[in-house]
């Protein structure tokens, strides 16, 4: 009988902790080859998602300017956002020229049915309003979200947003070890 | 040329001193006016450095692409570089205009840290101009405690340039820090393209190498910096410490030459005495009248003498004259100097003073020498007022010569100071003299006007000349 109390004592107890430590499934993203990496608002995190591809050996195409027209030939698109003052400087544009180029390849990948990976690193945010813009664009029309949980941008808004679209989100823990983590993520 | 004469050299020692001294003071205006030229310039350097950081933010590119760990590293030094060359002029401006604006102003120290707020504004604006964030970092925050704190310890050191190289070395390690991965934690590296960097070398392991590079450099130039600073400032303080005691020195020989005169003077009694007692003896042996005016003569010049000799020996001994005794005894003279004819003296009141008449004179005397050294040989002035002021009576000599800069009218009566022309040592003897007489100087002065010293001796009233007289 005692033992009978304890099992059931024990089943109570032990089972809302393991529900909580349990690590919620991670969605898993089917990669088609080629794909196309693009960045929006030029940062660095293009580049760092271009490289874990490539130490993967996944081939991937980065063009951090790339326009509407540059999507045809491809399965997908990977937009990799970030705002950065001194990229957008670098690359010769304004930051309108930005957001309108993004919308472009986002309204033209909606035409043609193009599945649109965003994925948000967000290392290198610093408050600046015009990152939270450009997350507002493409967020909404996102296929499939990938969010660095560390990061210091916008995630709570992201996350809404996902929830109200039901987009499915993936999560990034170790920006560090990005390639490990997109193995973790991504179906080859 | 070696000066073998230690007071001598010493004196020259001190001139050049007081000169490099004098002269960073005027500089104030000199040195805001730079001040601008700095902030100025720093406005445009973000645009003359555009080029080269697109090609570094190409390198950091790169470096994430191929994880080429030597590549990051050069992306770092030439932020580095590029950062103390924006952050300097701002720097250099702020600190240039504080220390003009702090030897304006009464409260320097507290002047000197408000202008150090132009450093913000500076960075707002630069934001502002090329819509980027041209943010206040950890290297800046730390570059402003360490202008303070020299600020606070060099304030007796004249020479800018030194201290600006001292604050731009520092500023210059502190930068080094900005790519230290480890400090990125603590909010030290602000900057897009410095966090840029920190991220990628975690991204290609190149962290410890960036750590370890960024904390050895930032430490070395930090510990140059310092010794630099420590060595300026003991050099300084010998410095200041020779004149001290150069001052001494002269101090010390002033009072022995004093010293020996007064004994030379005490030798005087004897033959002096002799010459008194000879006259006497000759009055009385001859019947001749002449001869009997003659020993008068020298009667009275002996005694003249005496009282001359007793006043010197005695510097504190006061006796009730009168003032036209005094102008008397500068007239006689004033006609042994050259340009004498330059000196106009007004007797415009007839009060007697308690004063050492020897002493006093010799002491208006030097203060009519500074003024025939100071006007102009052709159209120059050198008068010498003697009246009555608040109860006192009041000698004043007024030239119209080429007048005394601000900053030197407060060194006039330390001993040694000296325009270049003398041993400075005449208004020092001057002050101590009217101090002996319970009087009190005072000069006013302005540089191409002229030069105005008001001495104040308190005269004497009926009952002190009774009490005297009794």
């Amino acid at each position: 009988m005692v033992t009978k109390i304890f099992l059931v004592v024990a089943i109570i107890l032990f089972v809302p902790l393991m529900s909580i430590s349990a690590e919620e499934p991670e969605n898993e993203i089917l990669l088609h080859e080629p794909f196309l990496v693009t960045s929006a608002g030029q940062s660095l995190d293009a580049y760092l998602v271009k490289a874990a591809f490539d130490k993967l050996g996944v081939k991937s195409d980065l063009e951090t300017i790339a326009y509407a027209d540059d999507l045809e030939g491809f399965n997908q698109i990977i937009i990799v956002g970030g705002f950065s003052h001194k990229g957008i400087a670098s690359a010769g544009l304004s930051f309108l020229d930005e957001i309108e180029r993004v919308s472009q390849i986002l309204e033209k990948a909606e035409e043609i049915s193009m599945p649109i990976i965003f994925i948000y690193l967000g290392t290198f945010f610093l408050g600046d309003s015009r990152e939270v813009n450009l997350i507002e664009v493409i967020t909404p029309l996102a296929s499939q979200i990938i969010v660095y949980v560390e990061c210091s941008g916008p995630l709570s808004y992201i996350y809404e947003v996902a929830e109200k679209n039901d987009i499915p989100v993936s999560h990034i823990n170790d920006v560090n070890d990005l390639s490990e983590e997109f193995s973790r993520i991504f179906l080859f | 040329m070696v000066l073998k004469n230690p007071v001598v050299s010493g004196l020259l020692e001190k001139i050049l001193i007081s000169k490099t001294i004098g002269k960073s003071a005027k500089n104030h205006n000199r040195k805001i006016l730079f001040g601008l030229f700095f902030i100025g310039a720093s406005l445009i350097v973000p645009l003359a450095i555009q080029t080269q950081i697109n090609s570094l933010l190409e390198d950091i590119r790169q470096s994430v692409l191929t994880g080429d760990t030597g590549l990051l590293l050069l992306a770092a030094t030439k932020l580095v570089f590029f950062n103390t060359i924006r952050h300097a002029p701002v720097i250099t401006g702020a600190f240039l205009i504080g220390e003009g604006l702090s030897s304006i102003f009464k409260y320097n120290r507290f002047v000197f840290f408000l202008s150090l707020l132009i450093i913000p504004f500076v960075f707002k604006a630069i934001s502002a101009i090329y819509n980027i964030q041209f943010l206040f970092t950890g290297s800046i925050y730390v570059t402003v405690s360490v202008i303070l704190v020299l600020f606070f310890l060099t304030t007796k050191i004249p020479r800018t340039i030194i201290k600006l190289f001292i604050i731009n070395l520092f500023l210059f390690g502190f930068d080094w820090l900005e790519i230290v991965p480890m400090l990125e934690k603590f909010g030290y590296s602000g900057g897009e393209i410095a966090k840029s960097i920190i991220m990628v070398s975690g991204f290609i392991g190149a962290d410890y190498i960036l750590n370890y590079v960024g904390f050895t450099i930032s430490l070395m130039i930090i510990i140059n910096a310092l010794i630099l600073t420590k060595v300026i400032i003991d050099h300084y303080n010998r410095m200041f410490l020779i004149e001290k005691l150069r001052k001494t020195e002269i101090e010390a020989l002033h009072s022995r030459y004093f010293q020996e005169v007064k004994h030379l003077v005490h030798d005087l009694k004897t033959p002096l005495f002799t010459i008194h007692g000879l006259n006497g003896a000759i009055k009385m042996m001859v019947e001749n009248p002449k001869v009997k005016t003659y020993n008068d003569v020298i009667a009275n010049s002996v005694e003249n003498i005496s009282s001359m000799i007793s006043e010197i020996l005695h510097e504190r001994k006061l006796s009730v004259i009168d003032v036209k005794e005094i102008t008397d005894f500068l007239k006689t003279h004033l006609s042994l100097e050259e340009n004498q004819e330059k000196v106009k003296i007004k007797l415009l009141t007839e009060k007697k003073i308690h004063a050492n008449k020897y002493l006093l004179s010799r002491a208006l005397i030097n203060i009519i020498n500074n003024s025939l050294q100071a006007i102009d040989p052709e159209i120059g002035l050198v008068q010498l007022n003697v009246d009555e002021e608040n109860g006192m009576v009041l000698f004043s000599v007024m030239d119209n010569g080429r007048g005394i800069s601000k900053e030197n009218l407060e060194k006039i009566w330390e001993l040694g100071y000296s325009s270049g022309k003398s041993t400075g040592l005449g208004l020092n003897f001057v002050k101590k003299v009217v101090n002996n007489h319970r009087g009190d100087i005072e000069i006013q002065s302005k540089p191409k006007q002229g030069t105005t010293v008001k001495i104040y001796l308190p005269k004497v009233d009926l009952n002190d000349e009774k009490i005297a007289s009794g």
